[in-house]
């Protein structure tokens, strides 16, 4: 399944921008360090890289942009889909 | 442009993306509960020192101001981890940090009101425990010591090797 999102904020740059379109896939989704992917938490959906898995089906997130980013502690659950492409 | 792409700029004149945040607030990430202790041990001090001083009223109205002031800042620190570090996740894991935040609150608010050295004790020993579910949840395990103040108390210290 394809999910369409635009992104909000400066925690990705310089790879993901204000404004930028994004393509993700929720299909055959095994996140690894190093994916782009949007989680759902407190009721917002968040774009972050994936900087480690902790455990099992856990993981942490951080954007790109170090100074405008923190960590986040997030489950296989909370994880709606992988980035495929811009559009 | 593919076709998926052209197709989905398409879908976009009907149907608008969902947002993806990518921001939080700043400063970001830099977050630590000593700054609480370290109050939180200045109300233990200021409490034994009124009641060592209690005939120099000159002495003790300064004891009491930074008895206060202090009492303040140990719930600002308590508020700023429990609002902006604590994620839904932490809260998830950790189910008591709601009331335990609360019952700081009060315990602060009581040990500033009163001159009351069980008060000071309680709120250094729940600030304490605080600390110790925030390095938890960044993996990093923590030991008490006897913190090297003359409170002669314990402090949560993190093991940062």
């Amino acid at each position: 399944m394809i999910r369409r999102y635009i992104v909000k904020g400066h925690s990705m740059e310089p790879n993901f921008h204000d404004g930028d379109k994004l393509m993700l896939s929720s299909l055959f989704l095994k996140p690894k360090s190093g994916d782009v992917v949007v989680f759902s938490s407190g009721g917002r959906d968040y774009l972050k890289r994936i900087a480690a898995v902790t455990a099992k089906n856990n993981f942490t997130a951080v954007g790109d942009n170090k100074s405008h980013s923190s960590e986040h502690a997030i489950t296989r659950k909370q994880i709606k889909g992988k980035f495929l492409m811009k559009y | 442009m593919n076709l998926l792409q052209m197709t989905a700029r398409i879908i976009d004149r009907f149907l608008e993306p969902k947002t993806a945040h990518a921001h939080c607030d700043i400063p970001c990430g830099i977050y630590d509960p000593h700054y609480a202790q370290l109050a939180a041990h200045t109300v233990v001090r200021m409490t034994q020192l009124i009641e060592q001083k209690k005939e120099d009223a000159h002495a003790v109205a300064r004891y009491a101001k930074t008895k206060e002031e202090h009492a303040e800042l140990c719930k600002q620190e308590i508020r700023i981890i429990w609002g902006d570090y604590f994620k839904p996740e932490h809260i998830q894991k950790y189910p008591q940090l709601h009331e335990m935040t609360y019952n700081i609150m009060k315990a602060a608010s009581k040990a500033r009101q009163e001159v009351s050295m069980q008060a000071a004790e309680e709120l250094l020993e729940s600030v304490n425990r605080f600390a110790e579910i925030f390095w938890e949840t960044k993996g990093v395990r923590t030991y008490r010591a006897k913190a090297p103040y003359p409170t002669e108390r314990e402090i949560a210290v993190p093991q940062l090797k």
